[in-house]
């Protein structure tokens, strides 16, 4: 994880010292201008008579989203980073921000679904550190240019509207199909879409007559500079946290994503995308999120629903040529990227939404309504020469290939286990929803074969005359007789050579001992052969022997000490290496003691020397009395020592004793080695029976090399 | 929305002798070989991660439920809230989140955390489900039958080994995504998305088939433990997840040679 991003937000401080790696990224929305890190939340074209006071909490809401979702395209994720195992991709904000209802803000329930949300729509971390807001702006800054009139209090629906295929099928239902009021929220990232937006809210308006949706426009201003990072993973909450505002302003308590349910459940295209690589815009658990905060905001039961859930692109399609709007297809644009558009070619045809959107129009059979000339490459012909672009459709295709031909919920949950993150957020028990989702990815597999099949048709001809672009989906899906490097391999391996020069380097000299600690593991060289080994205490005991064979043997409370380097119990080390020592360099009966006993025992007792010499003398023998007495009460300590390390040591050769490469399979290496510690360290430690063989004391460990083995880290 | 972001792997020298391996036609287990290599450094980055950890234990604690009197009382003690569950489904979403809740609330989530709890799940998912009755609906019996089947010596190691390939597996195929869907095309290392899945499949089966090494060892490792410890705790149950992917690692380098003749 990147280090902590503080972002103290309308014109507050961090405040007190950062600490080391934090970046500190000051943003205010409420100075009213955009400049520098002040940025701008604007809400354009809303009817004079929509705009009603809500309250305050939800002018806190549109501030706290608007931060995030600033801060968010401020800070980058990281580049490739893949020998960080992606570690950059998650970031850690910490927001300081002025808010009006500091008490509703301060509520542990309230700041618990707003960073849970968050964290999993994004797959951030946020703290939130609310402070009384001074000298807020008034509501109406965020409305700066209401339209005289609108219909009052008629609007029954609040739609979020991107003006992509699924949004605007969401549209078509409620104003064509349904005959409903509603007011479509649309983000504006960029001047660039004004045309594309104007001109479907001409075409709605035409289809619905006098059920014409409202518009209403959300736009963030701010410095070129604050656009750093393009995935704006948090952008769904910007867009809810406005389209629940003025739910809120018409008295409603719902608000409505539409979007189909392969996209809204996002399973990974590859191992890689793993956590929010793939969006969670409308993903069941932030939906819900969503649904409790706003609740919370609100003060009474709010809805956030995806209507579109158990759909599929080409069913959502399907939607809006049933209700004769075909037409309006063409005006909507699905593409990522939107930096690329241009009225030619409003759709580049190489991200995944522009695949999704054509391969789901061609399985509609909604051709006619989605000129293939206005994307920038065919999605089914054009050339994908760079490698993200051959990796997203090849990976895309495979996906729907795969899923296409799973048997049961059993099977997809083992192939995408993704998908039990949602089962818990889907109506009905686990395993009906699993068989639902099961059943949508199928249909959705079988729609982008279908589509892959029905254009393989189309251009039949060119394919036989292998007049097609080689990268092009079609080529790539389709065995057109170019086959793989199978057919053309290239005589020179390089990186074949390569890996086998490595393996030469890395071969081990059959004179090679060694025995060195990993991560939790350690790794064995015995006679040139290496194996890892699980970390446990007789490795490490056995280990200080074997590259630290001792002149003499020591006690296992000097070997404990020297493997952890710290006391083996309570402090108490001293004394039981003194005991230890005592009993095997003489016996234990501690000559010198006793002679400096008795010294001091006369001194004190002769009356002919001063008294205060006698009584230092007397004073020093208590001390040293009480001393010894608790070196022997102490006594057996350091056999419990000595105990625990031949346990130790005891079992760790007899599992590489009998160590097994497999069922029935005894592990020679392993074994061998076993042997080898028997032989060498056990054997001169411990003894045979009655301590045959022992060369040290009882509690001491040796080891005993045999000639030319030495071992090394 | 729906935006999905892939990349790309870096060009140094260790990645790019597996994109050279691959372009070459060199077969599953020399790429898988040269892969291990080469995320050494990855590796290094995500010691101590507390998501494999989790998963470990979790893993672990699905075969010490099969062993105690009432699996479904044991789950819920760790945070496996089961009660009533009647489908693996129920169990493996239970799992899921239990992982979940400890990772979000410790604040520790990261990709290789992410991988393992695929695995955990997968793992979980395909023994439990070759312990029900197909074709019939399950009861809370059935499941607390199919747990306690976990228990025993020889299930556990099976449990453990299908746990061992999937995160191995995910973990080759996390790098190797970086890669293989771009050599797909006329003149490239596969001809069609046919031959790629074709590879995918081949690395998932030997990665399966190198994995059959920890089975027999999980087994004596889960009940030793059991026997001498009484209880897995979390730090044992590290020990032995590192210990069983270095286990793997060496297994894909021995093929490798082998495969290489």
């Amino acid at each position: 994880m990147q280090g902590k991003h503080i972002i103290p937000c309308g014109g507050l401080t961090a405040g007190g010292p950062v600490e080391d790696g934090a970046q500190v990224l000051p943003l205010n929305l409420w100075s009213g201008r955009r400049d520098g890190n002040d940025i701008e939340l604007k809400m354009e074209d809303l009817h004079k008579r929509l705009y009603k006071a809500v309250p305050a909490e939800f002018e806190d809401l549109l501030g706290i989203a608007a931060y995030v979702y600033c801060a968010d395209q401020a800070t980058s994720r990281g580049g490739k980073n893949v020998d960080g195992f992606g570690d950059a991709w998650r970031r850690h904000f910490c927001f300081k921000i002025p808010v009006r209802r500091l008490g509703f803000w301060k509520r542990a329930e309230v700041g618990t679904v707003l960073r849970e949300t968050l964290e999993f729509l994004s797959d951030d971390y946020f703290d939130f550190e609310f402070v009384a807001g001074k000298g807020a702006p008034r509501m109406q800054q965020y409305f700066p240019n209401l339209v005289p009139g609108g219909p009052g209090d008629g609007v029954e629906g609040v739609v979020l509207f991107s003006g992509g295929l699924d949004s605007l099928a969401g549209a078509v239902e409620e104003a064509v199909a349904q005959k409903r009021r509603v007011l479509l929220v649309t983000h504006k990232p960029t001047e660039k879409l004004n045309g594309v937006h104007a001109n479907l809210q001409a075409l709605l308006k035409a289809k619905a007559e006098n059920f014409a949706p409202t518009h209403l426009y959300m736009r963030i201003n701010k410095d070129s500079a604050l656009n750093r990072d393009y995935t704006q993973r948090t952008r769904s909450f910007l867009y809810a946290a406005v389209g629940a505002t003025v739910a809120r302003m018409q008295g409603l308590d719902l608000l409505r994503f539409y979007e189909n349910g392969v996209v809204t459940m996002n399973l990974p295209v590859c191992a890689q995308v793993v956590g929010s690589r793939a969006t969670r815009t409308t993903h069941p658990r932030v939906l819900a999120g969503f649904e409790k905060l706003f609740t919370l905001v609100a003060g009474r039961p709010f809805r956030v629903e995806n209507p579109f859930l158990w759909d599929t692109k080409a069913d959502v399609i399907k939607r809006i040529l049933k209700h004769g709007c075909g037409d309006l297809i063409a005006g909507s644009v699905s593409c990522a990227h939107t930096w690329m558009f241009s009225h030619e070619f409003p759709h580049c045809g190489t991200c995944s939404q522009c695949i999704d959107r054509r391969v789901g129009i061609v399985a509609a059979e909604a051709e006619d309504y989605d000129p293939a000339e206005k994307y920038k490459s065919d999605v089914f012909t054009g050339v994908r020469p760079s490698d993200e672009d051959r990796m997203m459709v090849a990976t895309y295709v495979e996906r729907a290939n795969e899923i296409a031909k799973l048997g049961n919920a059993a099977e997809l949950i083992a192939r995408y286990p993704e998908v039990v993150r949602m089962l818990g957020f889907l109506e009905g028990k686990p395993a009906a929803a699993a068989a639902k989702v099961l059943d949508l990815h199928r249909r959705h597999g079988e729609e982008v074969n279908g589509a892959i099949e029905r254009m393989l048709a189309v251009n039949a001809k060119a394919l036989r005359e292998r007049t097609l672009q080689v990268d092009c989906l079609l080529r790539l899906t389709y065995d057109s007789g170019g086959g793989g490097l199978a057919m053309t391999a290239p005589a020179a391996q390089p990186a074949a050579e390569r890996q086998k020069e490595r393996w030469e380097k890395e071969r081990h000299r059959p004179d090679d001992y060694r025995l060195t600690r990993d991560y939790k593991v350690w790794r064995l060289v015995y006679r040139g052969e290496e194996v890892v080994l699980a970390e446990e205490r007789g490795v490490a005991l056995a280990n200080h022997l074997l590259k630290h064979p001792p002149e003499e043997p020591i006690h296992a409370t000097v070997l404990e000490v020297k493997v952890d380097g710290a006391p083996v119990a309570g402090g108490q080390i001293g004394g039981v290496i003194q005991e230890a020592a005592g009993a095997v360099l003489n016996a234990g009966d501690n000559t010198l003691l006793k002679r400096k006993l008795l010294e001091l025992k006369a001194v004190a007792e002769e009356d002919t020397l001063p008294e205060s010499e006698r009584e230092e003398a007397a004073e020093e023998f208590e001390r040293l009395a009480r001393s010894a007495l608790n070196m022997r009460r102490s006594g057996g300590q350091a056999d419990r020592v000595a105990l625990r390390v031949r346990k130790a040591l005891r079992r760790f050769i007899d599992d590489l004793e009998s160590a097994e490469s497999g069922p029935g399979e005894p592990h020679l290496l392993l074994r061998a080695f076993g042997k080898h510690l028997e032989e060498y360290l056990w054997l001169p430690s411990v003894g045979a029976k009655n301590r045959k063989g022992a060369v040290g004391k009882p509690g001491c460990f040796t080891y005993l090399p045999p000639e030319g083995v030495v071992w090394r880290d | 929305m729906g935006h999905i972001r892939v990349g790309t792997l870096p060009a140094t020298r260790r990645w790019n002798d597996v994109v050279g391996l691959i372009t070459e036609g060199a077969e599953a287990p020399r790429v898988a070989e040269a892969v291990s290599h080469a995320w050494e450094q990855a590796f290094n980055a995500v010691r101590n991660d507390a998501g494999f950890r989790e998963a470990v234990w979790l893993l672990m604690q699905i075969g010490v439920a099969g062993k105690s009197r009432d699996p479904t009382e044991h789950l819920s003690s760790v945070g496996v809230e089961l009660s009533g569950a009647a489908s693996v489904v129920e169990v493996v979403v239970a799992l899921s989140a239990a992982m979940e809740r400890r990772l979000e609330g410790t604040r520790q989530r990261s990709d290789f955390g992410e991988l393992a709890q695929r695995a955990l799940v997968s793992a979980v998912t395909g023994e439990l489900q070759k312990n029900m009755l197909p074709l019939l609906e399950s009861t809370a019996e059935d499941v607390g039958g199919a747990v306690r089947k976990c228990g025993k010596e020889k299930a556990f190691g099976n449990l453990s080994r299908e746990f061992f390939a999937r995160m191995t597996n995910e973990c080759l195929s996390y790098f190797l995504s970086k890669t293989l869907p771009a050599q797909v095309g006329e003149g490239r290392r596969f001809g069609t998305t046919g031959q790629l899945a074709g590879f995918e499949a081949a690395m998932r089966t030997h990665c399966s088939e190198a994995a059959e090494i920890v089975a027999s060892y999980s087994s004596g490792w889960f009940s030793k433990q059991l026997h001498e410890e009484g209880k897995i705790t979390r730090e044992s149950a590290e020990r032995f997840g590192w210990f069983g992917l270095e286990k793997m690692r060496g297994e894909l380098a021995a093929r490798a040679r082998e495969d290489a003749g």
